[in-house]
């Protein structure tokens, strides 16, 4: 890790109980500079979780600060940037009066950033929010959101809506964020393709517990896939296979333990192993639905 | 220097910058006290994470291949370079060694071996 790090997001033992789904115990430390990945299967929690942090809904239990300071107060309000399926915008005005309605909450907002974020993201002020795409949204949302300088970035679903060249200059501004302003972003997608690239910690949430939070490349380094024969497989079991997909004569999974079988020569060459994408992960690690 | 990240290798993407940095320095594409890329811009570059970018800059600094000046970055080291050089010689060796193996079993001789690479090497 480099230098000295502030932690930028700090998250502890937060619960929220909704009727029908609780976001259980959920812990994270992102900090500043990092790219952080939310990922889970719809209804996961990735939305509740990131509407606690932003205090759009209450939480039942736990801490969130940002830069150390409470995440219900002004100053931390101040430093966060955000990109929702909708915002706070209002439906009828022009993207000009929203931002100018709107920016004088932040005491970092940029007029000149704005307006050169709005050409490069081809925006124009004149247009109205409510006529916008949703990929459109969510670009005038970050523009909005980088033009105060924040400190932390959150998104939710960002690239959803985007066409595949966008999302490829999206990831560049992410990391120009980070390069420059030492930014810190946290950002769920189900466009995993897009964390394999860039994310630092990955933090996967299923059923509203927290699955993992890990570096990118501890993931990689400790669950690689395996694949082997049908007639292999009991002989993985020490290892904790977690999800396992059958083939016709074979079968894949991850394994909770991948130590045992690694340190275990004769026993590993039976077996293939691969670097999994997080979309793989993801499906290892989720609870089958049937 | 220039490096190519391929999302197609067995190697690790860290492995990946890893190998090639050594390329650099052994070719005298970067010096001894030169910089590299900082982490960040790097991974920018690429395209992939901080991490991945820092861990490759951790693996070249505990072989010594590179140093890191706290605040400033990192830099190429001046003494490695031959160790590295010699490094790469033992494993042209072992290559040999084990090509001269395969041309025994072959019963290919010695002059035969030397005709060959006389005539592979200019080509």
């Amino acid at each position: 890790m480099l230098d000295t790090e502030k932690i930028s997001l700090e998250v502890r033992n937060l619960s929220k109980k909704w009727s029908d789904f609780t976001l259980d115990n959920i812990n994270i430390s992102l900090p500043e500079g990092y790219i952080m990945g939310l990922i889970g299967k719809n209804g996961s929690g990735k939305t509740t979780l990131i509407n606690c942090i932003l205090d759009g809904v209450k939480k039942n239990r736990g801490r969130i600060l940002i830069n150390g300071v409470d995440h219900r107060r002004v100053a931390a309000k101040n430093d966060i940037g955000f990109v929702l399926e909708e915002g706070p915008f209002f439906m009828d005005k022009t993207l000009a009066e929203n931002a100018y309605l709107f920016s004088r909450f932040y005491s970092n907002w940029s007029d000149a950033a704005f307006s050169n974020y709005l050409s490069i993201f081809e925006l124009k002020d004149f247009m109205r929010y409510a006529n916008l795409s949703k990929g459109m949204k969510a670009k005038f949302q970050l523009a909005f959101a980088l033009s105060h300088k924040p400190k932390l970035l959150i998104m939710d679903e960002p690239t959803g809506g985007m066409d595949p060249v966008f999302r490829r200059d999206f990831l560049n501004i992410l990391q120009d964020l980070v390069c420059e302003l030492n930014t810190a972003v946290l950002f769920s997608t189900h466009i995993t393709g897009d964390l394999d690239k860039v994310a630092d910690f990955v933090t996967m949430l299923d059923e509203g517990k927290q699955v993992f939070t890990m570096t990118k490349e501890e993931l990689m380094d400790n669950y690689p896939i395996i694949r082997g024969r049908k007639e292999d497989i009991h002989l993985i079991k020490e290892g904790r296979p977690m999800r396992v997909r059958k083939t016709t004569n074979g079968f894949e999974t991850i394994l909770e333990n991948y130590n045992i079988l690694a340190r275990n020569s004769s026993l590993s060459e039976r077996f293939t192993k691969s670097r999994p994408s997080l979309e793989e992960l993801m499906y290892f690690f989720s609870e089958p639905l049937f | 220097m220039n490096i190519v990240i391929s999302n197609t290798s067995n190697l690790a993407i860290y492995e990946q910058i890893v190998a090639q940095i050594k390329d650099a320095i052994i070719n005298k594409e970067i010096l001894a006290d030169e910089p590299l890329p900082s982490i960040r811009s790097l991974a920018r570059d690429l395209q992939i994470s901080v991490i991945t970018t820092s861990r490759a800059y951790d693996v070249l600094v505990s072989e010594g291949l590179v140093y890191s000046q706290p605040g400033k970055g990192y830099y190429v080291s001046k003494a490695q370079t031959n160790m590295l050089k010699e490094k790469r010689l033992q494993l042209i060796e072992a290559n040999m060694m084990e090509l001269i193996n395969q041309c025994k079993n072959a019963e290919i001789t010695k002059d035969d071996m030397i005709a060959m690479i006389n005539l592979l090497y200019d080509n």
